[in-house]
């Protein structure tokens, strides 16, 4: 990465640090989805993840932003399927889509790509803020950069913080909408799954960038991510 | 927990390949695709029945692809919907020029995989639509219908569209035929244990030895209430009495049962189950057209049963009593 903005390569590296932490965290994410759901939310993260690093693998080195989220997005909506895959498939598939022609991802591109990421799941999902859904997180992290953020860096720290803590409010929230949604107040006291999992991924990329950036070889690596958090 | 099974991730894929080689007669898979259709599929000039939806209720959905009834079936990973490249690609595959009717639970995943699919058919002139089959009457309440869940009634329904799709029916004509089956099924069911999905090797919810739940659904979705296990015949009465009273039917009018397996409840208990309910249906005054018992939608290895009524008119009738042939499905 250069001082302006994620490139295509930083970019790949981020999405496999996302890989490895979200592999990292299966157990936690089944823990979380059996209190709402049937349990496997875990697994199915990690299926979407090892096929997103299958296919990065496999992608020309000179692939673009646009390509790199695309390819990743129907991957992962590929191996996993259920809703999960349909909205964050389509998150990363719209993301590449908002990307196309930019060749780094700076503050400003970042704000457009998780515009376009709320956009793609309100319009797939059409679950609204308060719902309990992945899009609290999403909706979080795209509020927090409204003012200005300093630099890509910062910008992509402060969107994971805030993505985290708007997974953590899905706590006190009944679900709205999918199959958890027939549970009423049984869910209270518990994050919505895919919400956690979005603040990883964030948080994944923020500590990912951290490393690249410091000369010293990243002393900091991946340990809240890696530890569990406070969620 | 002791499976059958090679990989555990590997679950789903590996049944559809077993299928297959067990049942040639009936169905093929696609290519490189989590999917069957029947052997001789496309049929021209008639409407495709397509189903689908997460795997893991066997023999729903694949089991029930053959003659009269549906013609393809697309499956996902365990409890899944299976995303929109394969159905997609199934649709082309089963599409006879006829149009493509699409048949599964509701579910939000299903859903927008289903429609994504449908999108990409219907940008290619391929005719398409939906039929979200909703007869859980314990996973909303009746005057929000179309928020309910599908479950053991996805069979009625599919077996109404299929024979419907048999007679040469137009895609309007199959559809309508989906949604009267749909409108007049009402299931609720009672799980005993809970399952355990193959890949994380665990059950999805905790429940007492002595405790049962009434109106859980098919993925350990919370039923209407936690209760102390009763007999059998006390269960019949009360499942009985809600559907009847969800469904709102009239003495002389005739009806089809299906009393299901979840899985794990042997074939003897759910006779002891029927035992009781016929005679609750001849004191409504009911007459029972045709009843079914066995584990037609299942829910892995999870214990405990659902009970289905279909109200018949002369159509319904007509089309539940139509010969099938498919592996999990035959009546002459």
């Amino acid at each position: 990465m250069n001082s302006n903005g994620i490139d295509p390569r930083t970019l790949r590296r981020c999405l496999e640090a996302a890989a490895t932490v979200i592999v990292a965290n299966e157990p936690r994410l089944n823990a979380l989805d059996s209190a709402i759901g049937d349990g496997d939310h875990g697994i199915t993260m990690r299926t979407g993840f090892e096929a997103v690093r299958e296919k990065l693998a496999g992608l020309a080195d000179d692939a673009g932003l646009d390509k790199v989220f695309k390819e990743a997005g129907m991957a992962f909506m590929g191996a996993t399927g259920g809703a999960i895959g349909a909205l964050l498939g389509g998150m990363l598939t719209a993301g590449g889509t908002a990307l196309l022609g930019r060749t780094e991802i700076g503050v400003d591109e970042f704000r457009l790509l998780l515009r376009a990421m709320e956009t793609s799941l309100i319009r797939m999902g059409k679950a609204k803020p308060g719902d309990k859904t992945i899009l609290d997180a999403v909706h979080a992290a795209g509020e927090a950069l409204e003012g200005s953020p300093g630099d890509i860096l910062e910008a992509v720290s402060t969107a994971a913080q805030a993505a985290a803590a708007g997974a953590q409010t899905t706590s006190n929230m009944l679900c709205a909408k999918g199959r958890a949604s027939r549970l009423g107040e049984r869910v209270l006291g518990h994050p919505d799954p895919g919400a956690v999992s979005f603040s990883l991924i964030l948080q994944a990329f923020a500590e990912c960038l951290q490393k690249e950036a410091s000369s010293c070889g990243g002393s900091k690596e991946g340990t809240s991510a890696l530890g569990g958090g406070s969620i | 927990m002791k499976k059958l099974l090679n990989n555990p991730n590997n679950a789903a894929r590996e049944a559809i390949e077993g299928l297959a080689l067990a049942y040639p007669q009936y169905l093929r898979q696609l290519e490189r695709l989590q999917a069957v259709v029947r052997k001789d599929a496309p049929f021209l000039g008639k409407v495709a029945v397509l189903t689908g939806g997460g795997s893991g209720h066997d023999p729903m959905f694949p089991g029930y692809v053959g003659q009269g009834m549906a013609d393809a079936s697309v499956a996902g990973n365990i409890f899944a919907s299976p995303p929109p490249a394969p159905i997609y690609q199934t649709g082309k595959a089963v599409h006879g020029g006829a149009g493509v009717l699409f048949l599964y639970g509701n579910y939000s995943g299903d859903v927008l995989n289903f429609d994504m699919a449908a999108e990409m058919l219907t940008s290619e002139d391929v005719p398409i639509m939906t039929m979200k089959v909703a007869d859980d009457i314990a996973s909303a309440p009746l005057e929000s219908r179309q928020d309910r869940r599908g479950i053991a009634g996805d069979l009625f329904v599919i077996k109404a569209a299929s024979a419907r799709a048999e007679e040469r029916a137009t895609l309007e004509e199959v559809a309508a035929a989906a949604e009267k089956a749909n409108l007049n099924t009402r299931t609720i069911g009672v799980a005993l244990s809970s399952c355990i999905i193959p890949a994380s090797g665990r059950p999805i919810f905790e429940i007492g030895d002595n405790e049962m739940e009434v109106g859980m659904g098919v993925h350990g979705e919370q039923g209407i209430s936690r209760q102390s296990m009763m007999k059998a015949d006390q269960l019949a009465a009360d499942m009985v009495h809600r559907l009847l009273a969800d469904l709102n039917i009239n003495s002389g009018e005739e009806v089809a049962v299906l009393v299901n397996g979840l899985g794990a409840t042997p074939q003897s208990e759910l006779l002891v189950m029927y035992r009781a309910i016929h005679p609750l249906l001849k004191k409504a005054r009911l007459e029972i057209c045709r009843s079914y018992v066995g584990n037609y939608v299942t829910s892995l290895d999870m214990a405990g049963c659902s009970v289905t009524l279909m109200r018949l008119d002369t159509e319904l009738k007509r089309l539940l009593l139509a010969p099938a042939e498919s592996p999990a499905f035959i009546q002459v």
